[in-house]
């Protein structure tokens, strides 16, 4: 199917790559299909582009990037709402914020997105029980985890 | 909305399994506690809207601001050898 998006202009989806959540994300009821974009080969950034309305898109990064014990206790109910057996088919997100000239990078924490890789379900969750925030500044800890990305990247193209 | 005047040791349910206790009112705060099944999620409501806000900034993030926050990280890297 084609769809229309204004950061990316047309783009052709594959129904196979569909996220559908369950739940929308907080604000923005209209949109409930989104697809993971690559940002750049070995970036640690994606964009989730809404399928529903153009305009739609946030950027995503694993939270165990930003913090290496990021750990989020989920509701029984969200698990069994995307249909998640077991914790290998479920895969974290967290919503980045970046301000104009890069002044702030932040992700959030508090607020992040489950993803079941096989059935392609989502949806964002709240972790009201930890002290996660919304603004957690990223761009040092990015910079500082740059060259353990690179190794993973190495890693994944001599294998 | 439904709106009910209770005192405190006073109870509300909310469907079969659901109940609210009115635990404590002290001048201006109330203490409220919620009894329900765990599939049901209960959170105060600053939590939800301080993400919703969040949400929509992230949401305002132009292509460009990735493109620019990419060529910051990734300088360092392109210079090694």
């Amino acid at each position: 199917m084609k769809i229309q998006t204004t950061r990316f202009g047309e783009l052709n989806v594959d129904e196979s790559r569909v996220i559908t959540f369950t739940e929308t994300i907080f604000g923005f009821p209209e949109s409930t299909r989104y697809m993971l974009i690559d940002h750049d080969p070995g970036s640690p950034f994606q964009w989730l582009q809404s399928l529903d309305q153009p305009q739609t898109a946030f950027v995503v990064i694993d939270p165990q990037l930003v913090d290496s014990s990021y750990r989020a206790e989920v509701n029984t109910g969200a698990i069994a709402d995307l249909q998640i057996g077991v914790p290998e088919e479920a895969v974290l997100l967290c919503i980045v914020t970046i301000t104009r000239g890069c002044a702030s990078v932040t992700a959030n924490l508090a607020g992040p997105i489950i993803l079941n890789t096989g059935k392609r379900l989502a949806k964002q969750v709240v972790l009201a029980g930890a002290s996660y925030g919304v603004r957690h500044s990223i761009l040092g800890g990015i910079a500082r985890s740059g060259d353990s990305v690179a190794q993973k990247t190495g890693t994944a193209a001599s294998e | 909305m439904l709106v009910f005047t209770r005192k405190p040791g006073d109870r509300i349910r909310i469907g079969d399994d659901i109940t609210v206790f009115i635990m404590d009112v002290k001048g201006r705060q109330v203490r409220i506690g919620i009894e329900a099944p765990a599939h049901v999620i209960v959170h105060r409501d600053e939590i939800y809207r301080r993400i919703q806000e969040e949400n929509v900034r992230a949401a305002a993030v132009e292509l460009e601001s990735l493109n620019e926050l990419s060529a910051l990280l990734g300088t360092p890297d392109r210079r090694k050898p």
